[in-house]
């Protein structure tokens, strides 16, 4: 007998060569089909993509606001009636260990007033604090123009306008010294700020000195404490907090944490996000029952094909691998061109918002290896049809 | 490598020494008998028993349905007998596995259809390549002996043509290189010119003539009782039975090349 008869090994670089035919044979089905997939990908990636890109957006905000902002409020309630923090609260907060800055804010029942001839009803919704000289440290705030209270002008009629404020009343610049109307009085406007994030009820507020305040007859009781904690010791600040502004009602003292609101925003993902995702799901999953029904119609257009390589000496699983291969390349190329689409996407969008943009390399490899899982099983059935198929049967199709 | 100019000869010839030609017998059926299942069933091949030795070239005639096909299938492994023993190039095909029924075709034999069955986008020299690619030959031995292979056929003009482009003459000539390239054992074609008007027909003929005069071993079926007159052997079925052979001393009507 002669010597033992071995099929061949292909390898890999023939193995493509054998798949690529069916591919190139029929382009614009081989594109249409690998569009679902293509389509699915780019939506997940897209929306892993913007997401992650806002919420990165959201937590370098928080951060440039910092997490470590307290804010210190008489606590109002049924059977309290009308709490107050004592005048003194600001002075001993600042004695707690991990307190690193405290300001106040007295608010007022005065309102503003573009001049003294504006009758007294036009608010505009715009109050009257009176503030400590800290406070833009405190609260991160920034000024848009001019400067802030400070030490030197404190005793003077000098206010501070928020943006809100500032925009009601009509001042857009400092140029021509404006001057506002609180409690009868006219007071210079010395500084503009910008938006205060963490305490948006300063926005459509005048801020004056205390001092000033003080001969306008207004008490001093503070209705807002903001205090800055050691971030690394927020929790004993807060828990020493309500004993300590106010010894004898400390049940009357509310503290509260303004960015946790920001926080759960950015650790939540949206139901609107989940939704693409599955949505995104969906499509790849449409995407591979398109990638098998075109390999089932393949496999039956290509019988002689079938029949005639195994002719040349093809084994059953030499025709199965081609045909998985090809069914794989289907989905490479639509997993490859929908993390592309993705990735565009996000990044347009993302430059649109002035974000960061950030597209998570799982959403990428996870993009790519779905295609892959997808391609081969779509291409399996079809595969093993391709590959059952005897030879004479595939021959005697045309 | 091989010396890709040894293309259209058979492989083994130098190898075994003493042996002249025609004593090497490369396909050799025993009683040989193929049913199809049915309902109803049907006896394609009925106790048919034949050899071809090295450097033969046979016709295979008979009428439509009188079982040619089916007794190239089974002489070129593509199916196996109901009964009856196959052995090819040595090989007792009942005992070998479709893997190494695979190898064997791969290794030993090469086909030439009525279809021409060529992949349309891929160029001549491509197909003809294909046909090395489950003997594992490397891409660039491929090439190399696709392009003697076409010379070979007289189509060294077309060699970068797709399929698609040839005319039947010419797709049929790049059938017989695909089937020739791997120097099988034996060439069976299954009406290469029932496709091809007759000037075509005749063309592809005495290109098989030409082959076997390199000792290529080819057993061809046509319906042209003129062209088969042609061939040194004439082998004629009816209804699944050998009923002429001239190759078959019994037969006494013609003798193997006396008419070469
Ligand atoms: N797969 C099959 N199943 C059932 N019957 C078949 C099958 N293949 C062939 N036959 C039958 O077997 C007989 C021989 O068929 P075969 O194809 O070998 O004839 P042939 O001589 O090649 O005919 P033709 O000259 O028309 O090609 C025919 O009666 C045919 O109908
Ligand atoms: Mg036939």
């Amino acid at each position: 007998m002669p010597e033992r008869l071995v099929p061949s090994r292909l390898s890999a670089r023939n193995i493509l060569r054998t798949a690529v035919v069916g591919v190139n044979t029929r382009r614009n089905r081989s594109i249409m089909s690998a569009l679902g997939i293509a389509i699915g990908i780019a939506a997940i990636v897209g929306v892993l993509g913007l997401s992650n890109s806002s919420r990165s957006n959201l937590i370098s905000q928080l951060n440039a606001l910092g997490t470590n902002l307290i804010q210190v409020q008489p606590q109002s309630g049924i059977g309290v009636g009308n709490a107050q923090l004592p005048a003194t609260a600001a002075g001993m907060i600042a004695r707690i260990p991990h307190v690193e800055g405290v300001s106040q804010e007295i608010a007022t029942s005065t309102n503003v007033y573009r001049s003294s001839y504006v009758p007294s009803e036009y608010t505009a919704g715009l109050s009257v604090a009176a503030v400590d000289t800290n406070l833009l440290t405190t609260l991160h705030g920034s000024i848009a123009q001019g400067h802030f209270l400070n030490a030197a002008n404190i005793k003077y009629p000098v206010a501070v306008l928020g943006a809100t404020a500032a925009r009601a009343l009509g001042i857009v610049s400092l140029g021509d010294n404006p001057t506002v109307s609180i409690g009868g009085q006219s007071f210079t406007v010395v500084g503009i700020l910008k938006t205060f994030p963490l305490s948006p009820n300063l926005d459509s507020a005048a801020l004056i000195g205390i001092p000033a305040a003080a001969m306008l007859g207004v008490a001093d009781t503070p209705s807002t404490i903001d205090v800055r904690a050691d971030p690394n010791n927020i929790d004993s600040v807060l828990a020493a907090l309500a004993a300590t502004a106010n010894p004898e009602n400390p049940d009357q003292v509310a503290a509260t944490r303004p960015t946790a609101q920001l926080e759960a925003k950015a650790a939540a993902t949206s139901t609107f996000t989940e939704l693409l995702l599955g949505l995104g799901a969906v499509a790849l999953l449409v995407g591979g029952v398109g990638i098998a029904n075109i390999m089932v119609i393949t496999v039956l257009e290509r019988r002689s094909e079938i029949g005639l390589r195994r002719a040349l000496g093809a084994t059953r699983r030499h025709i199965m691998v081609q045909f998985i291969t090809e069914s794989l390349i289907l989905a490479t190329l639509g997993g490859v061109s929908g993390v592309l689409l993705g990735v565009i996407a996000t990044v347009a969008f993302a430059e649109s918002q002035s974000w960061g943009i950030i597209i998570p390399a799982e959403a990428i490899w996870g993009g790519l290896l779905a295609a892959l899982l997808i391609g081969g099983l779509a291409g399996l059935y079809p595969a093993m049809r391709a590959a059952r198929l005897s030879p004479t049967e595939a021959l005697r199709s045309t | 490598m091989r010396d890709p100019s040894a293309i259209g000869q058979v492989a083994d010839t130098e190898q075994v020494t003493g042996v002249i030609r025609g004593d090497k017998v490369v396909a050799d059926l025993e009683n040989v008998v193929k049913d199809y299942p049915g309902p109803p069933q049907v006896r394609a091949l009925d106790h048919a028993s034949l050899r071809i030795s090295q450097g033969e070239l046979a016709a295979i005639v008979g009428p439509s349905g009188s079982g040619k096909t089916t007794l190239l299938q089974i002489m070129g492994t593509l199916d196996r007998p109901s009964s009856g023993r196959v052995e090819i190039a040595g090989y007792d095909v009942q005992s070998l596995s479709d893997r190494e029924l695979s190898a064997l075709r791969a290794q030993q034999i090469g086909f030439v259809f009525q279809q021409f069955f060529l992949l349309e986008r891929e160029s001549a020299l491509e197909n003809v390549a294909n046909g090395l690619i489950y003997r594992g030959t490397n891409t660039d031995e491929r090439r190399e002996l696709a392009v003697h292979a076409l010379e070979r056929v007289g189509l060294s003009d077309r060699l970068h043509h797709r399929a698609a482009q040839l005319s039947g003459g010419e797709r049929q000539r790049v059938a017989v290189a695909r089937a020739l390239v791997g120097r099988p054992a034996i060439v069976l074609a299954d009406e290469p010119t029932g496709n091809l008007d007759t000037r075509r027909a005749n063309e592809i003929i005495e290109l098989l003539e030409d082959l076997n005069r390199d000792n290529v071993t080819i057993v061809v079926i046509t319906h042209s009782q003129e062209l088969a007159d042609r061939l040194p052997r004439l082998i004629r079925i009816r209804d699944g039975r050998i009923v002429e052979d001239s190759g078959r001393p019994s037969s006494a009507a013609r003798q193997p090349h006396d008419r070469a």
